[in-house]
């Protein structure tokens, strides 16, 4: 049974249609690698050649469509979803999120 | 229900209606030690619409530099100023920045926003979005609050917090709040033209401009703005603190996996 029973048809469609960009590595060993780390200020080279021994980044460059980044076992990393918060969007919304407020 | 939602607006006006709150807290900052979460900051001169700040937002959470992650981390480097830590059977707080009228009104300016939001990460990470409802719930039961508070009735957003930064830039760096397997969710707003979020994990640098979305696994990837330019900047980023989900007894959500989406497209309707 799917896990998103109230999604129509036409909406799941969408999701087969964006671009996909893969990371050859596992992430739950990246974070294996960096969860005792602190947390960054900016760029540290000598950590991230030390990264680089182990995990290869890919190179997906500069992104302005829809598209979402899974690791080597298709784990999903990122979504990127541009122009999804419109400045003059009328937007019909079936959910019932607002019955946890008053 | 049809609801007309304007939500890049909606967020900045919200941005100016906290605009009080931010100016002070940028005071209070100038004595503070500098770190690149209380500097970085460029508003235009005279502080432009929006003026500029960083305030997190939060209806349950532990006192800071109690979080018992931080500890953990502290103690890994050798150095624990904090001997009080937070345990797992401490209360939770709602945050001081949410008791204020300001922050009332800004979540009524910004209820859309939280609609939309909430149908994003249903989508994109229903696991965490049951389990994010399933703590907000509880935190607005209230037994696990050392004191609860009205503003709790404004909120319906299924994260456990969210941070409003207002023109600034943020260094490349990771989250330590959330478990691996959470998103953040980043919300970008304002008046800008050009802006660019770097994930250099990824070899990714995202175009970000005002209405853009990224659901980002924050614990792992490091991220980033360098710069932005043809306006004002605004970000939202919501969070889930692992913490807080752990002291609620809830379970982390396991990872979103592409297959469980490839697997729709085979569904007969």
């Amino acid at each position: 049974m799917s896990i998103y029973p109230f999604l129509p048809a036409p909406q799941t469609e969408l999701w087969l249609h964006t671009v996909l960009g893969v990371a050859e590595w596992d992430v739950t060993r990246l974070f294996d690698r960096v969860k005792n780390r602190r947390a960054r200020i900016d760029a540290d080279p000598a950590e991230d050649r030390d990264l680089e021994k182990y995990f290869h980044n890919p190179k997906l460059g500069h992104l302005d469509e829809p598209c979402i980044v899974k690791d080597i076992h298709g784990r999903i990393l990122l979504w990127y979803l541009p122009d999804i918060y419109a400045q003059h969007r009328v937007v019909s919304f079936p959910f019932t999120i607002l019955s946890m407020t008053k | 229900m049809t609801l007309p939602i304007y939500e890049q607006e909606g967020l900045n006006t919200g941005a100016t209606i906290l605009r009080p709150d931010m100016d002070w807290q940028m005071k209070a900052l100038a004595a503070a030690p500098r770190t690149w979460r209380n500097t970085g900051f460029s508003a235009p001169p005279g502080g432009g619409r929006f003026g500029e700040g960083a305030l997190d937002f939060s209806p349950g959470w532990f006192q800071r530099l109690r979080d018992v992650r931080l500890n953990q981390l502290l103690v890994r480097l050798g150095s624990n100023p904090f001997q009080n830590s937070q345990q797992l059977e401490d209360f939770l707080y709602v945050s001081a920045s949410l008791r204020t009228d300001s922050a009332a009104e800004f979540l009524k300016a910004t209820e859309s926003v939280d609609v939309i939001s909430n149908a994003i990460t249903a989508l994109v990470a229903p696991r965490q979005y049951d389990y994010g409802l399933a703590a907000i719930e509880l935190i607005k039961k209230g037994q696990h609050l050392y004191d609860r508070h009205p503003i709790l009735d404004s909120w319906i957003s299924v994260w456990s917090g969210f941070a409003m930064i207002l023109n600034r830039v943020t260094p490349i760096h990771r989250d330590l709040g959330g478990a691996p397997e959470d998103y953040d969710l980043l919300f970008s707003s304002g008046t800008h033209d050009t802006c660019n979020l770097d994930v250099p994990d990824l070899g990714a640098t995202l175009l970000y401009r005002p209405g853009t979305a990224v659901a980002i696994t924050g614990r792992v990837l490091q991220h980033g703005v360098k710069m932005w330019e043809g306006g004002e900047r605004i970000c939202q980023a919501r969070f889930m603190k692992d913490a807080v989900h752990d002291r609620l007894g809830l379970p982390r959500p396991t990872w979103v996996n592409y297959e469980e989406y490839i697997a729709l497209g085979s569904l007969e309707h």
